[in-house]
């Protein structure tokens, strides 16, 4: 069962003590907090323990004569996992990174759709060769991504998802923060609350039913999922339940310092020691039955020849 | 660096004047709606209903007497009674009747003031002192008018009366007596009220020498008597003769015989014994007949009460030596209805003197002498009870002009009048000779009618005569028109121009004339004698304005036994405007001095004048609140520096005054002393005085001032802020009254503040506590009335009651009856039907059976004046029922800069906690004021009380299985506490300042700590 923002917050005022009535941390203070420790915290903790707890992957066209794609905006440290091209016959081929001192060497020849690199032009991926004028064939550059999780917001800031029959959706209750033509995340209710879809716009809202683009709604979407504002989430995306105490406590512990509590701080860092030990045993490996199987793809068993062409067509 | 938790453990109220970083911890800069009245315990002040709205009638004043509230009105005087049940009882108001001929008005700046004295209740008024015998009682003047005109004379009676003699050595001398006489009556305390003395009404029985006499028939013998002038006798009249002294004259003749006048020199009388034939020898007579006094009764004297009058005759002197002031008692008799309809009553003297009784109070030597008469209260502004005495400050005494007639021969009868004006009343006399308002006794006679016989009586047809005696027939006493007038004769009518009344065996009357038609009437005398011209012609107008019933003035005459006769001395009965006279023509002006002009605006005038003492007292006797002596007078400091308040303390009576404090000491009249106490301390708003722990409070020029018997203290000090700039408002008299509160310790003052020049602001200061706080209720009078409960005239107009039941429910503000539409199943929720006009709040309360019920989120219309309200907890309403609804009002609580001990030094003010010091609040809005920001974010606190559990509250205190109940709680008691965080832009500052809002109906707050969590910084604020 997944953990909300709202009882994230009953939690840490809980474990503080914090007043029931007191204005200086509004729920909105903690979440900020929280935001930050997950930032922080959670996310490169998670991060360390290389189970791709965060990578996303998205597709995007490829357009005649453009060269330069942006990185997807939400993408954690404006890095990318992995970029690969498909056709729509369903061809991969990886797009390997080329240096920039490098890139000279492919001006000349002749884009073949799948078979081209990459490099990064400040914030863009700019692609190597050049994308012609014509393209034979649609292709699609698949980008994954690390995507963090999204700001929290509280529960009632979001739409709990009653029914759903696309393109409408029911909603207990829509939030001011959702309105026509504003654009909205649908979340995973249950535990691991992925995203399933992102910056989908709202065409239309009646009472409680809310309608999108045909086949924008996620298939995947059910009663209990929410539907909150791009960007925000009330529930702490991609993150184990475990993960939740700990973060409980170093968002106490923001507070606490913020309050200049530094006996209160003093004695959760200790804790946070402790908790920060057991949720990395928790978290990795990830799944104890499988090792990591290690593939070399330049291997003579392979029965490719170590070749430029090889090399670039990542077989 | 850790915590520290300072502690604000003892609240003090307002510290407004002093370095706000030097105040000590708990002092206050708002704590509105709030009373330290329990040492360093910040209370909620309690709340006020409405209990009487009179509409467009002012009201002036309240106050309490014989356990009910009583009110002033510019034109009444009124008392309450409670209507409706408790704790919201509403008064019921019912108007006091004044006495006939009593006008209430109490205007302009006039603020009544009252005493209670004696178990009666005095107040002031435009129209002088009032006073009550009981709460529901006839409004009636303070105090009796004085004796007015009082006449003697020798009259007729069917037996002899010998008191009147004197002999010396057997022989008669001349004799003379005086007499006085007084009105009064017992009120309804028992207290006796008499008023001062007539004047002295003097008559002799002198030894009448000379007279020839004759005998004629044949036994019984007639002896006629001839006197040497006008006898002036009647017949009837009873003489005791005697031989003259040495005449020979034969002592069959002597003795006391009724007489038979004949002539104007002549009369005769009856004897057995044969006396002879009269010689040479003369006889000589005195009277042996009843004195009958006529005296005027004051138009005052009304049916209202039992007045009466008393007689007091003097010793029987010879006439060379004269009336002594040896008054005693010889009648003591209860006006009758007819007397005072004819504003004259007549008493037959036939008291031997060894009957005279009590002495009368104003006999020089032996009583209290005529210094000491008892006068009714001067107007005044303020009263007191000093030792007994009452105190009359700030007086003006009635107008009162003295004239004389020094010509009557300049007025000519039937034509001349004079003419009295008081203010829009003119009065208008004529002056009329022959019988005009004489009293004498005529002969009756029966000629087609009762024909009455009076030589030259000047009276015309449609005249007026008052016959007081008759002698035979049935002819009854009373007034009657003139008809078929000649000039002796003329017959009597009831009605003007009727037909005369008819003959019914009558001989005599006792006749005087009244009015002309129009007008009273007044005796112009053409006597022979200049002086008894002056005399008699004086003494007919005298009773002339005495008589008359709408005279606004009594008048007296005034010349005494040394003074030239036709002294007319004139006194308003009320507290009017100046008394004026005119003649009609220049001729008849001549006949006063000063001479009268013949217009009231042209030419010099003739006025009365009074005497304006606004700084000075007058002093009742003691234990006779209304006997006021004339001349019991003092005077304090500047005349023109008014007496505002008077105050009795224990041992002193203060007197607030425009020019400083004075103090009056002494326990008797004879030991007052009068010292000033201190000359820079003024009065500056005469409403905002009172008496509170034997001390006088009000303010004064230089703030609020607490006067004990010997000093002045400056009690404001430390709210001078507010208070030293509203001092030079120039209607800060107006806007401002004051009220103590003794049980409560406490003393209210409404006033303005600095940025405004009405009523905005009332300051509560503890004595005890010696704690200023404020209240938002204003007021312009307050009394502590009924069930020591405190009552108030609001700047609305309105009568406010304190609520005081010793409840939750006395913080409460107006109740409404409402009504219960619906009801959620689970009790929370119910829709409540207001009256028109009435909106529910978040924070009132809704009380069945003694079972608060409290809205804790703002109604919302549903339909109608219906509401649908959310209760905190579960209620006991149920469809139909018909509970009260209690609205809230606010207190607010802000303190003084709180910077714990480093004002220099940047603070972290973490955490906040409110101690209570029982269940006292159950919710409070938090705001924070600091050195940057005035406010801050809203923390709106709520208690997370459950009353429902066992043992949560004692036995048997609350209702049973409900949530709150109405009874207070004694001493310290369970209580959530108020913790939370200072909010962000107010955590890190120099100093903090709470700003704590209770806006919850029926919680009485009571607040005892406040405690901060603290952490200063490392380093200073500046470099």
């Amino acid at each position: 069962m997944a953990i909300t923002s709202s009882q994230l917050i009953t939690g840490i005022k809980r474990r503080i003590v914090m007043p029931t009535s007191q204005s200086l941390f509004q729920p909105t203070d903690l979440l900020a907090f929280a935001d930050d420790i997950i930032s922080s915290d959670i996310v490169t903790l998670l991060e360390s323990t290389n189970q791709e707890y965060f990578v996303y992957k998205t597709e995007i066209p490829l357009v005649a004569s453009q060269s330069e794609y942006s990185i997807p905006y939400r993408a954690l440290g404006r890095a990318l996992r992995e970029l690969k091209m498909r056709d729509t016959s369903g061809n991969i081929s990886n797009m390997p990174l080329i240096n920039l001192e490098d890139t000279q060497l492919y001006f000349n020849t002749a884009f073949t759709g799948l078979t081209c690199g990459f490099h990064f032009l400040s914030d863009k991926i700019h692609i190597v060769p050049d994308v012609p004028d014509t393209l034979v064939n649609n292709l699609f550059m698949q980008v994954w991504y690390r995507l963090p999780p999204s700001k929290l917001i509280e529960v009632t800031s979001a739409a709990t998802v009653a029914s759903v029959s696309s393109p409408n959706v029911v909603v207990t209750s829509v939030p001011p923060g959702i309105t026509v033509g504003s654009q909205v995340d649908f979340i995973q209710g249950k535990s691991g609350n992925s995203i399933y879809s992102m910056d989908i716009t709202v065409q239309n809202i009646s009472g409680t039913t809310i309608t999108f683009t045909a086949g924008e709604v996620p298939t995947d979407l059910v009663a209990g999922d929410y539907i909150a504002p791009a960007g925000y989430s009330p529930v702490v995306n991609f993150v184990p339940n475990e993960v939740y105490s700990y973060l409980e406590t170093l968002t106490c512990h923001r507070a606490l310092v913020a309050q200049s509590d530094y006996e209160g701080a003093d004695r959760l860092e200790k804790r946070m020691e402790r908790e920060e030990k057991q949720m990395k045993m928790i978290l990795e490996p990830r799944i104890d039955g499988e090792p990591t199987v290690i593939i070399n793809p330049y291997s003579l068993t392979r029965n490719r020849i170590l070749s430029q062409y090889s090399w670039w067509s990542g077989t | 660096m850790a915590y520290e938790y300072p502690e604000i453990r003892n609240f003090l109220g307002l510290f407004l004047q002093r370095n706000s970083f030097a105040t000590p911890d708990g002092a206050l800069e708002v704590a509105q709606n709030a009373v330290i009245s329990r040492d360093g315990i910040v209370t909620k002040s309690r709340g006020f209903y409405t209990y009487y709205s009179p509409g467009a009638p002012v009201l002036n004043r309240l106050f309490f007497y014989q356990s009910k509230l009583l009110s002033a009105y510019a034109a009444s005087f009124n008392y309450y009674t409670d209507t409706g049940s408790s704790p919201n009882e509403t008064g019921t108001q019912t108007a006091l009747v004044p006495q006939s001929g009593l006008t209430i008005a109490i205007t302009g700046d006039r603020v009544s003031r009252s005493v209670l004295s004696n178990n009666n209740f005095y107040a002031t008024t435009d129209n002088g002192v009032v006073k009550l015998t009981a709460y529901n009682s006839l409004i009636a003047k303070s105090g009796a008018p004085q004796g007015l005109d009082l006449s003697a004379m020798i009259v007729p009676s069917a037996a002899a009366s010998t008191w009147f003699s004197l002999t010396a050595a057997s022989v008669p001398v001349s004799a003379i007596v005086g007499y006085r006489i007084l009105f009064g009556y017992q009120d309804a305390n028992d207290n006796l009220i008499i008023g001062a003395p007539s004047s002295v009404a003097t008559i002799s029985n002198p030894v009448i020498e000379g007279s020839t006499w004759a005998r004629s028939g044949g036994g019984p013998y007639t002896v006629t008597v001839t006197t040497t002038s006008p006898h002036g006798l009647a017949t009837g009249m009873w003489l005791d003769f005697f031989a003259a002294a040495g005449g020979g004259a034969p002592t069959a003749i002597e003795g006391t015989y009724q007489i038979t006048v004949t002539t104007a020199t002549a009369f005769t009388y009856s004897v057995v014994v044969d006396p002879g034939a009269a010689g040479t020898q003369t006889v000589k007579y005195v009277y042996q007949t009843p004195v009958e006094l006529e005296l005027s009764i004051p138009t005052e004297i009304t049916a209202d009460f039992t007045w009466f009058f008393e007689v007091y005759r003097s010793s029987i002197q010879q006439t060379s030596v004269g009336v002594l002031s040896d008054y005693e008692l010889i009648e003591h008799r209860n006006i009758t209805a007819g007397e005072l309809s004819a504003h004259v009553a007549f008493f037959t003297d036939d008291t031997d003197d060894f009957l005279r009784g009590a002495e009368l109070y104003t006999n020089e030597n032996s009583r209290e002498g005529e210094a000491q008469a008892n006068y009714r209260a001067p107007l005044c502004v303020d009263m007191a009870l000093f030792y007994g005495y009452v105190i009359y400050a700030n007086c003006t005494t009635r107008h009162f002009l003295s004239f004389a007639v020094v010509d009557a021969t300049a007025l000519v009868t039937g034509v001349d009048w004079v003419e009295i004006k008081v203010d829009s009343t003119t009065r208008r006399y004529g002056a009329y000779s022959g019988l005009s308002n004489n009293t004498v006794t005529a002969p009756v006679t029966s000629s087609a009618g009762l024909l009455i016989t009076y030589a030259a009586h000047k009276l015309l047809n449609n005249f007026t005569v008052y016959i007081s005696q008759v002698t035979g027939g049935a002819l009854t006493v009373g007034t009657y028109y003139v008809v078929a007038a000649t000039t002796n004769n003329f017959k009597i009518s009831l009605t003007s121009g009727g037909a005369a009344i008819a003959y019914g065996g009558e001989t005599q009357v006792q006749i005087q004339g009244v009015t002309d038609g129009t007008g009273p009437i007044f005796y112009l005398s053409d006597d022979a004698d200049a002086a008894i011209r002056l005399q008699d012609t004086a003494s007919g107008l005298v009773k002339a304005i005495n008589r008359d019933p709408s005279s606004l003035i009594y008048a007296q005459y005034s010349s005494s036994a040394s003074q030239v006769p036709g002294h007319i001395s004139l006194q308003a009965k009320a507290f009017t405007g100046t008394i004026s006279l005119r003649a009609n023509v220049t001729l008849a002006g001549t006949a006063f001095s000063p001479v009268l002009p013949t217009s009231f605006s042209v030419g010099p005038q003739v006025t009365s004048s009074n005497d304006r003492l606004p700084h000075g007292f007058f002093v009742a006797k003691q234990n006779e609140p209304e006997a006021v002596p004339l001349v019991n007078f003092f005077l304090a400091g500047a005349k023109n520096k008014a007496i505002l308040r008077c105050h009795a303390l224990r041992d002193s009576l203060i007197l607030e005054k425009e020019d400083g404090v004075y103090r009056v000491t002494g326990d008797s009249i004879n030991n007052f002393v009068v010292t000033l106490l201190d000359s820079t301390v003024a009065i500056n708003a005469s409403s905002s005085s009172d008496v509170l722990n034997n001390q006088c409070v009000f303010l004064s020029n230089q703030g609020i001032c607490l006067v004990t018997d010997s000093t002045v203290q400056i009690i404001s000090r430390r709210i001078e802020e507010v208070i030293q700039p509203i001092l030079g408002q120039t209607n800060l008299s107006a806007v401002t009254g004051g009220v103590a509160y003794e049980s409560e310790r406490l003393y209210l003052l409404t006033t303005s503040d600095p940025n405004n020049l009405t009523a905005t602001v009332t300051y509560a200061y503890n004595i005890l506590s010696d704690a200023w706080t404020t209240l938002d209720v204003l007021f312009k009078q307050g009394v502590v009335g009924p069930n020591d409960t405190l009552y108030v005239i609001t700047t609305l107009n309105e009568i406010w009651k304190e609520r005081k039941k010793q409840t939750n429910l006395d913080y409460s503000a107006q109740n409404y009856p409402v009504t219960i539409t619906a009801i959620s199943s689970d009790l929370k929720q119910a829709d409540v039907q207001m009256p028109v006009g009435v909106t529910p709040e978040k924070g009132d309360i809704v009380v069945k059976a003694n079972v608060i019920n409290r809205i804790s989120l703002p109604p919302v219309l549903s339909s109608g004046t219906t509401y649908t309200c959310i209760f905190r907890q579960a209620t006991n309403l149920l469809p139909a029922d018909t509970p009260i609804l209690y609205s809230k009002y606010q207190t607010i609580i802000k303190t003084a800069p709180f910077h714990a001990g480093l004002v220099g030094k940047w603070k972290h003010f973490a955490e906040m906690q409110v101690h209570q010091r029982d269940q006292g609040m159950s919710a409070l809005t938090i705001t924070f004021a600091g050195a940057v920001y005035g406010s801050s974010e809203i923390t709106e606190w709520v208690a997370l009380n459950d009353y429902s559990g066992w043992g949560y509250f004692p036995w048997g205190f609350e209702p049973w299985g409900q949530q709150e109940g109405i009874n207070l709680s004694i001493g310290t008691t369970p209580a959530p506490i108020m913790r939370t965080y200072v909010p962000q832009f107010q955590a890190r500052n120099t100093f903090i300042q709470p700003y704590l809002v209770h806006n919850e109906a029926g919680e009485p707050l009571n607040i005892q700590s406040l405690s901060f969590a603290v952490r200063p910084y490392g380093q200073r604020v500046s470099r």
